[in-house]
């Protein structure tokens, strides 16, 4: 894999289709896609589209029905397993409609977590990244104690810890205040810009459409 | 920063405390059991070993005197007795009897020998002293406790009157304790004077035992001829035989059900948890990580449960003594070491049952 290449990923006439109880649903049928670095795109769509699709077949959850998904320049169907897993914690950051910190572990080490799982060397020091989202003087606390904006700062922080080259993040505006999701949609555009990543967002939220530097829609699993 | 398990353990902290409480109770029977095995062991044969003659006769065929029928005869005492190889043989009598004292009966296994020798009496008197009478006996000090017996009271066997002159030590056979009285008084009380168990020979000096063995067995060929050591083998053998496949079932159903309560557990945990695996999953965490933390839950719940069991076992041990002063148990280190080292190699069997399910958890889950 290379993670230097400007090309982070590209979706290539991808279909997914899933079986539940000898029934075929369609997750996505038929989309291109491909995200760089530098650049924060937007999959906005309805409950139902076909966003979260996208995300896991990005992030190489599940493989495509047909297509290719290239990530990092190599075909994920080439990739193995550990390869994936390796890829996922050195490579990718991901933050969650619902935070998914977890629980038992204070703010600083569900950091620490990301960080054990990479094998990157030169990591940012956890204490640093919580400087920079403001949640420092949280450091100790636990998820459970934390309002909403800043479990998502946490959350955030925890995508960047292992200086991901992508960032997927699951509608992550919609646990949020609106002056909130618009703080974190900065965020991640500004982390974009200035480091050099590529960020990937799936929303149903109109609103943050302003701070996209690209946009496609999906409707009924097709691009429009 | 592998601390993970220990919050996910903290996190149910009743769970815990529960988990560790069977689990320790687990262990405390394996202690106890091996520990009355031990006991056992000793307090059976102890007699014998410390009956220190050169050779044991016993009736041909027979083996041990803890459960098997031996039956000797006053011709073969004189004839042992006229051997040039004995410098002295001293009979004794075994036989299952009951006492009464205090208004209850119990069962006691009297031994009759020749207050002149001393030998086949009384390993040790721990309280009182030895018989010198006709009517007298020393009883097991556990068979005492149990019955409230104490020195200087009288007890009946078979409307006979004998005055407990002392207690003893290293005579307590679990299922039954020893009382010693003299042969004489033994043979009145059977109505048959010419009956014995057993004889222990002193050999003439420089005399081999097994040449004497040799020698004697063709002088009474319708008896045995056994070395102390052989001897002390034999009831050892046939104790074990007896006794150990009773305490290696229950010791081994303790060791399924310390198993099964922590592949519960453990199962439980995950399954609770199953969210924050599925997340570590798509966060990318090491193959081994998952299980390595299983792994982890289940040593530190084996270990804490191993130091509350030790705690606990010894008092635990002293009340049941209390109860049943019978029940003599007996630990040492390395038991005790042998059982915390199941108890964890149980633990990761409950690991690898449990591990299974983690496979189960799939990262699209979360989304």
């Amino acid at each position: 894999m290379n993670t230097d290449i400007e090309k982070i990923i590209t979706l290539e006439n991808i279909t997914k289709l899933y079986n539940t109880n000898s029934h075929e649903s369609r997750g996505v049928e038929d989309i291109n896609i491909c995200a760089a670095r530098g650049e924060q795109l937007l999959i906005l769509g309805p409950s139902g589209s076909g966003k979260t699709t996208i995300i896991t077949l990005c992030a190489g959850l599940i493989q495509p029905t047909k297509g290719t998904v290239i990530l990092f320049g190599k075909n994920v169907k080439d990739y193995s397993r550990s390869e994936l897993q390796k890829l996922r914690a050195d490579c990718i950051g991901f933050i969650f409609q619902t935070f998914l910190l977890i629980d038992s572990l204070t703010v600083t080490e569900n950091i620490k977590l990301v960080q054990r799982f990479s094998k990157k060397r030169n990591q940012i020091p956890p204490e640093e990244l919580l400087k920079k989202f403001g949640i420092y003087n949280l450091r100790n606390s636990f998820p459970g104690n934390l309002s909403q904006g800043e479990k998502q700062r946490a959350a955030v922080a925890r995508a960047i810890a292992n200086d991901p080259a992508l960032i997927l993040a699951d509608e992550p505006t919609a646990s949020l205040e609106s002056n909130q999701g618009f703080i974190i949609i900065e965020l991640l555009k500004k982390y974009a810009a200035e480091e050099n990543k590529c960020v990937i967002v799936v929303s149903h939220d109109l609103r943050i459409s302003k701070y996209a530097d690209r946009i496609l829609k999906i409707e009924d699993g097709k691009i429009k | 920063m592998n601390i993970y398990y220990l919050r996910m353990l903290k996190s149910q902290p009743l769970r815990l405390i529960i988990t560790i409480s069977g689990i320790s109770l687990c262990i405390v029977l394996m202690l106890f059991l091996l520990g009355i095995y031990k006991g056992v062991a000793e307090g059976s044969v102890e007699y014998i070993k410390k009956s220190n003659g050169d050779i044991w006769v016993i009736q041909k065929s027979a083996e041990n005197i803890l459960r098997g029928t031996s039956i000797l005869n006053s011709f073969q005492l004189l004839t042992l007795g006229e051997d040039d190889n004995v410098q002295s043989v001293s009979p004794v009598l075994l036989v299952l009897s009951t006492l009464k004292a205090k208004g209850k009966s119990s069962t006691i296994f009297l031994c009759g020998y020749d207050l002149t020798s001393k030998f086949g009496g009384p390993p040790a008197i721990v309280e009182g002293k030895p018989i010198n009478k006709k009517d007298e006996i020393v009883l097991d000090k556990s068979f005492a406790l149990k019955n409230k017996i104490n020195v200087g009271d009288k007890v009946t066997i078979m409307d006979e009157t004998l005055k407990v002159t002392g207690l003893s030590s290293g005579t307590n056979a679990f299922v039954i304790q020893y009382g010693f009285a003299s042969i004489e008084k033994v043979h009145s009380l059977l109505g048959y004077n010419d009956v014995y168990t057993c004889f222990i020979l002193t050999l003439s000096k420089n005399i081999n035992p097994l040449y004497a063995r040799k020698s004697l067995q063709k002088v009474l060929p319708g008896c045995s001829f056994y070395t102390h050591q052989e001897f002390v083998d034999n009831n050892i053998k046939e104790m074990k035989t007896g006794i150990l496949p009773m305490l290696y079932a229950i010791a081994g159903i303790s060791g399924i059900v310390l198993t099964a309560i922590l592949s519960l557990i453990l199962s439980i945990n995950i399954l609770e948890k199953r969210k924050d695996f599925a997340v570590m999953k798509i966060l990318g965490c090491p193959e081994s990580f998952l299980p390595g933390l299983v792994f982890s839950q289940a040593v530190i719940i084996t270990l804490l449960s191993s130091a509350a069991a030790l705690i606990l076992y010894f008092p635990v041990t002293a009340i049941i003594e209390n109860i049943s002063p019978e029940i003599t148990v007996k630990n040492d280190l390395l038991t005790s070491l042998l059982v915390v080292l199941t108890a964890l190699i149980m633990s990761l069997v409950s690991s690898f049952i449990s591990v299974h399910r983690l496979r189960h958890i799939y990262p699209i889950e979360v989304f």
